[in-house]
């Protein structure tokens, strides 16, 4: 076991390598000076140097590439070049909204999608399934932004029963803030559910296969006691690493849907920084946000090797 | 004694017999295959508007109606104006042209790069870890983000939307391939072939690429829905297609501000996204059964 989490935890350090590489070499995409591209046709020549002295474009190549690396290692990610804080206090800053926004929208997306995904499996090739299938192909068919466009339209500008945009922090009181992220969060929650659904109902569906459930059932065992005590807490492990590497999608969807309703979270952070030109923050921000995911799965492959034997004995 | 000729035109015959056969079968499956069925006709559809569409519109994309800002559907403008005074149905026609554009100049760049880097890295081990991490470094970034990151460094146009969607999907098809190269190559006949004293050119282009092109082209339409999707996400937050050019995304994009008042902005554009979107995901489901009729769904 202990040979498999070394294995594991050195085999990330290639991709973060690589990934850190490609976020250094984002700015050097842009064409021309990434100087005068930042400050307009209108700056004077000693803005101009300054500011490539400050983003270290004066130095040669390898230079540059070289204080990137020791900087990154050191988790100094430059400061904002509009905002007058470090990049990744800017981050933590806007993180909140952004985090409390993908769980409610996991938490949605778990209590439609287990049920869901259980009552189609045990009813294989019902109008009930075929009715799941078809919702889950909608839902990841449609883009999370637009989904919350319209359930903006129905429940915002139709009924009126939610704000059509803004934010409260928790701080406003809890009410509030549930109320302001309602509809963000149910647009995550349905897509993300989705997803979970198809994978609730093939791994329930391989379990109601299996002799034990048979057995279960001779015994004399009611329908629900077999479904839930016997199949689905067999069924659980896939399900549960799917919601685990599903979760970086719904930070991503969750960035998106901010946009869709003003909250000021990483989404604003990069789309205000893109518009400005912060680089820096940029260039942060899809660092910072690339390696927590990679050390998210770094931990839903550990935690599933500790609770499924076979993962770890196969992989030696 | 039979006539030598006879014989020949019996078996003519029959091969052409065993030929309609064939082709009875063929569209029998093809007819079987409703999502293939279904999503080929909803794509032809929205292709014929997007080409044919414009022919028949009384106002261009551009034209500005002071007047009618934000007015409603009505029999004048079907589709109603936007918040400058535009036809919103000439520009969701317009806005086709674009985002089917795009899409299907992202899928083809991505299907032609992914199809090379995947033979290539199954074939010649060195490159296969140099490309397999770049690969990897790559698909560690959400795909949205990574676009969103390039078109803030390339600037807002649609060639850098192509070049953005490209980089970010090439991995995914990549991988596919390299999978499915390998497969191939584990096979007899290209140990036959190499044998016989094939350069490896010929190998991997007239041996190999013929034997994966059923995964590419399945892949190609999942990365045309794909493309859609990251497209009008882009534009909708501002950094995908520039205006004044419509696209599906900027067009919503644009009705944001004004969702309270003009409905229209928002569920033209969306329906056309999600209709397409649909569409292509049908076809590539459709197209996987057909391909590859031994996968169990």
């Amino acid at each position: 076991m202990l040979e498999y989490i070394i294995k594991r935890i050195l085999s990330i350090i290639p991709i973060l390598i690589v990934v850190s590489l490609m976020v250094f070499f984002l700015i050097h995409l842009t064409p021309g000076d990434p100087a005068a591209v930042i400050l307009g046709p209108a700056a004077t020549i000693t803005a101009l140097e300054n500011l490539r002295a400050e983003m270290g474009l004066d130095m040669p190549f390898h230079e540059q590439l070289m204080t990137w690396f020791s900087n990154v290692i050191r988790g100094d990610l430059g400061n904002s070049l509009f905002m007058k804080k470090t990049v990744l206090e800017a981050f933590m800053d806007h993180l909140g909204p952004t985090l409390s926004l993908a769980i409610m929208g996991q938490m949605i997306a778990i209590l439609i999608s287990i049920p869901v995904g259980i009552i189609a499996a045990n009813n294989r090739g019902s109008n009930i399934d075929r009715a799941v299938s078809i919702f889950s192909t909608l839902g990841i068919s449609i883009p999370n932004f637009l989904l919350a466009l319209f359930l903006v339209l129905i429940f915002s500008v139709a009924l009126s029963l939610f704000p059509v945009a803004g934010y409260r922090p928790l701080s406003a009181g809890l009410w509030p803030h549930i109320r302001y992220l309602t509809l963000p969060a149910v647009t995550l929650g349905i897509i993300q559910a989705a997803l979970l659904t198809r994978v609730t109902r093939s791994s329930m569906l391989e379990v109601l296969n299996n002799n034990y459930i048979k057995t279960a059932y001779s015994k004399g065992l009611s329908e629900w006691a077999v479904i839930i005590k016997h199949a689905f807490r067999n069924a659980f492990i896939p399900i549960l690493t799917a919601i685990g590497q599903s979760f970086a999608q719904l930070v991503v969807g969750a960035i998106v849907v901010e946009t869709v309703f003003n909250i000021p979270g990483i989404g604003q952070l990069l789309i205000n920084a893109i518009s400005r030109r912060d680089f820096q923050v940029i260039q942060g921000a899809i660092l910072l946000i690339a390696t927590t995911f990679i050390i998210i799965n770094l931990v839903i492959d550990l935690l599933y090797g500790l609770l499924d034997p076979r993962v770890r004995l196969n992989r030696k | 004694m039979e006539n030598p000729d006879t014989f020949y035109d019996g078996s003519k015959r029959i091969k052409s017999e065993i030929k309609k056969e064939n082709q009875r079968l063929f569209m029998r499956r093809l007819l079987a295959n409703k999502s293939l069925l279904i999503g080929g006709i909803i794509l032809i559809i929205i292709g014929l508007i997007a080409i044919l569409g414009p022919s028949f519109l009384s106002n261009t994309p551009y034209q500005i109606f002071a007047e009618e800002r934000l007015s409603a559907p009505s029999r004048e403008f079907i589709f109603g104006t936007d918040n400058m005074g535009r036809d919103l149905l000439s520009r969701v026609i317009f806005g086709a042209r674009v985002s089917l554009f795009v899409g299907l100049m992202a899928s083809g760049v991505t299907a032609l790069v992914g199809l090379m880097v995947g033979l290539y890295a199954s074939y010649y081990r060195f490159l296969d870890h140099i490309l397999m991490r770049i690969c990897d470094g790559l698909m560690a970034f959400p795909a949205i983000l990574l676009a969103l990151a390039i078109m803030a460094a390339l600037g807002a146009n649609a060639l850098n939307v192509i070049v953005a969607l490209s980089i970010v999907m090439i991995p995914t098809v990549a991988r596919v391939i390299r999978s499915a190269a390998l497969v191939v190559q584990e096979q007899t006949f290209i140990e036959a072939i190499k044998a016989q004293g094939a350069g490896s050119f010929r190998v991997i282009w007239v041996h190999i690429a013929p034997n994966v092109l059923s995964h590419l082209i399945i892949q190609a339409t999942y990365v045309f829905a794909i493309s859609i999707i990251i497209e009008a996400s882009l534009s909708f937050m501002g950094v995908g297609i520039p205006a004044p050019d419509p696209s599906w995304g900027n067009i919503i994009y644009e009705g944001k501000i004004h969702i309270t008042r003009a409905w229209w902005m928002t569920l033209f554009p969306g329906a056309f996204i999600l209709s397409t979107v649909i569409a292509l995901n049908l076809f590539g489901d459709g197209l996987r059964d057909f391909l590859d009729p031994y996968t169990i769904n």
